[in-house]
């Protein structure tokens, strides 16, 4: 980051809480609960406590790495790799959160295209999106930090909806607990893990915090947030479902939502999924402004531009994705490197923070 | 430039995907399936077209095909799109049912459109006929028998059901799925029992009685209003009735038994007797009791015998078992020896003695 950052330009250390959640949290909670069920069954919601706990320790680390000074992890990884290891370790970073953009929008696409209108093609709402992305980022990242906000308290009220399943539920799906092995606990934590991914937003958002270091209890709150959002949901997919129907129900939260009985209208998940187009816009924004970031610092591109250059792919790769198949393929991909990037970068970096500051203070 | 944007994105944003007009689209509210010709389906629908001028149009139709969406392509001279969005009952006839009804099921819990409240039915006799004949409710068949379904479960003695919970119960293990049984009868349609299903396929049926037995066993329940018969020849009405039910499951890998404990409550509304004394109170809770667990143990013995599960004991069984084995307990299930108590509380009697 600039040294000469005006304080106008920086955000208040809890909107940390929302874009860490906001980052989490996307089209992933409309279907996890069967991939996670398939390997632990109705041990399911532990495994998604034992991963959020997991992500606490990542957030630690990452004020661990990002402890001293106001760099993001740019400047960091240009400093400690030098110019060429560093701008390699960069690029890959703006890959994977363009990734990231590219899975989340074609995934929620998909559920617009599987249930609201079979017909859109898929150019359609990805222009829309896209488009209002360019507006948001242009506003910079106090707006981007802003929509994180929206993100989470417009739809906020849709945890309420969650009690219509209770009515033809059954507890006793629960038990008996912990009756899976270590083995299928620890497939299923690294299953978990793509439903997690989006702190790393952190490593980059450091700087523009006021005051980052006492931002760290807000970041916290955030993941304790999607924690207690993914355990409910998965409780609840356990109780409503028998296991055998759980992995039939590609959606299941989207399913569930149809049980929900409103005098004005029959079917609840369209208003769900119009809603969830506030949740999954952050997630765009996010790693849209941080792919830009990359662009800016690296290739000395200005933002203004290089986002341009990001809507364009972006574009294109989410349109040559033409169905089901392909999305999940996509699915896969992501939640492998994501789980590569977790348990090994983060560490990895982690690790070597220590050690070169350790080198430093000696000499 | 602010205004011709918004001029071309109304232009640009329109005709993206079909319309669908409410007062257009025939919304379907029930499907009724028989068995057609060469293993076709012979599907039934009533139709109702909202009309703008109030006018609510009920018409039925009727159509083969091998499959259920087949069907809507059969369907002639009809006005389309139809919308099952409300979509409220699907009624199969028995020997359709005998044969099963996944496939029909299947596409409607596929179809995104759909909800998950449909009802399931079984007929006695023909579902198309049922539905043909329009009797003279106002609302169409399809609402009616929403509703008369809805309200036996809700304040009668009929156990939740509906196309979620028969999914449910397919595709879960250690459990099968029962729905009601309706018959046309000259001009009304009545609620006979309740169909019993191994997985997809109609296997046996439980009579009114039963089925209110079963509501109170199955899982814990409120009930509606109950005629219970005295020793004595007299007769006593109960209201309010609630179950509180427990499963026990002892050993279920190894040698299993089960324990079903049932705690009823109730209040008497109506009695012919002379008087209802602290005695004829304890009378009726015994009656009660007795007659509970009769029903119970003959059903129990029944479903054993069917190798059917519709009270879920071996998903009870699951629950309460580690690593349980749902080999092992198919092989013994017929065997398992189930024990019924039944404690039966009387509440309130009215306002006078």
């Amino acid at each position: 980051m600039e040294q000469s950052k005006r304080n106008d330009l920086l955000i208040s250390p809890f909107l940390i809480m929302f874009i860490i959640h906001s980052n989490q949290v996307g089209v992933g909670i409309l279907g996890f609960p069967r991939y996670i069920a398939a390997y632990a069954g109705n041990d399911a919601w532990i495994v998604v406590i034992i991963t959020g706990v997991v992500f606490h320790v990542f957030i630690w680390m990452m004020y661990r790495i990002l402890s001293d000074g106001s760099y993001d992890i740019i400047d960091l990884h240009n400093k400690w790799f030098g110019k060429w290891i560093g701008s390699f370790f960069n690029i890959a970073l703006m890959m994977y959160l363009l990734l990231g953009t590219i899975v989340i929008l074609r995934t929620f696409i998909e559920v617009i295209q599987a249930w609201m209108f079979p017909e859109l093609a898929t150019w359609i709402p990805v222009g829309m999106y896209l488009l209002l992305t360019y507006y948001v980022l242009a506003g910079g990242f106090r707006t981007v930090a802003g929509i994180c906000f929206f993100g989470v308290i417009i739809p906020v009220w849709l945890v309420f909806t969650a009690t219509a399943p209770l009515k033809f539920s059954t507890f006793s799906n629960l038990f008996p607990m912990m009756d899976h092995t270590l083995q299928e606990f620890a497939l299923g934590t690294r299953q978990m893990t793509l439903s997690y991914v989006g702190i790393d937003i952190l490593l980059l958002a450091y700087p523009f915090l006021k005051n980052p270091k006492s931002s760290r209890m807000w970041a916290h709150m955030g993941v304790l947030l999607t924690t207690l959002i993914y355990t409910m949901v998965m409780v609840i997919s356990l109780a409503f479902y028998s296991e055998g129907q759980l992995q039939q129900s590609i959606w299941s939260t989207l399913i569930a939502w149809k049980v929900v009985e409103l005098p004005f209208v029959e079917r609840f998940e369209y208003i769900g999924i119009t809603f969830w187009c506030f949740v999954v816009f952050p997630n765009i924004c996010l790693t849209m402004w941080g792919a830009s970031r990359v662009g800016k610092k690296v290739l000395h591109i200005k933002q203004k531009y290089f986002v341009f250059i990001l809507i364009a792919f972006v574009f294109t790769a989410c349109v040559m994705v033409t169905n089901r198949d392909q999305v999940d393929y996509l699915n896969t991909i992501t939640s492998i490197i994501g789980t590569y990037v977790y348990y090994f970068y983060i560490p990895f970096i982690f690790l070597y923070s220590m050690i070169w500051r350790r080198v430093k203070r000696r000499t | 430039m602010k205004y011709c944007s918004l001029i071309v994105l109304c232009i640009l944003l329109t005709g993206c995907v079909a319309e669908e007009i409410i007062d257009e689209v025939p919304i379907l509210f029930i499907v009724g399936y028989d068995n057609g010709k060469e293993g076709k389906i012979k599907g039934t629908i009533s139709l109702q077209t909202f009309d703008p001028n109030q006018e609510v149009e009920t018409r039925s139709f009727e159509a083969e095909a091998y499959t259920s969406k087949g069907l809507r392509n059969q369907l002639s001279g009809l006005p389309k799109p139809i919308s099952i969005g409300k979509m409220a009952v699907l009624l199969f006839s028995e020997d359709m049912a005998e044969e099963g009804i996944i496939d029909v099921l299947d596409s409607f819990l596929r179809d995104p459109a759909a909800g998950r409240l449909i009802y399931v039915g079984v007929v006695e006799g023909s579902a198309g006929e049922l539905i043909k004949n329009e009797f003279q409710y106002l609302q169409g068949i399809g609402p009616f028998l929403q509703n008369l379904i809805k309200q036996s479960i809700e304040y009668g003695n009929m156990p939740q059901n509906n196309i979620h919970l028969f999914d449910y119960k397919y595709y879960g293990d250690g459990m099968d799925p029962v729905v009601p049984i309706l018959k046309k009868e000259k001009t009304e349609v009545k609620i006979t029992g309740l169909a019993l299903f191994e997985d997809e396929k109609m296997v046996g049926k439980l009579n009114l009685d039963e089925m209110f037995m079963f509501a109170l066993i199955n899982k814990s329940f409120s009930a509606g209003l109950y005629e219970l018969e005295l020793p004595d020849g007299e007769y006593a009405n109960l209201q309010k009735i609630k179950s509180k039910v427990k499963y026990k499951v002892k050993n279920g890998n190894t040698n299993p038994s089960v324990n079903i404990s049932i705690k009823l409550n109730g209040n008497i509304v109506e009695y012919t007797g002379d008087k209802l004394s602290k005695e004829t109170k304890q009378e009726i809770a015994k009656t009660l009791e007795r007659k509970v667990k009769a029903h119970g143990d003959e059903m129990v013995k029944k479903f054993q015998e069917l190798g059917i599960d519709p009270f879920s004991i071996g998903d009870h069984a699951r629950s309460q078992t580690r690593n349980f084995d749902f080999k092992k307990w198919y092989d013994r299930y017929p065997d398992v020896p189930v024990t019924i108590d039944v404690k039966v509380n009387i509440g309130e009697s009215g306002i006078i003695d």
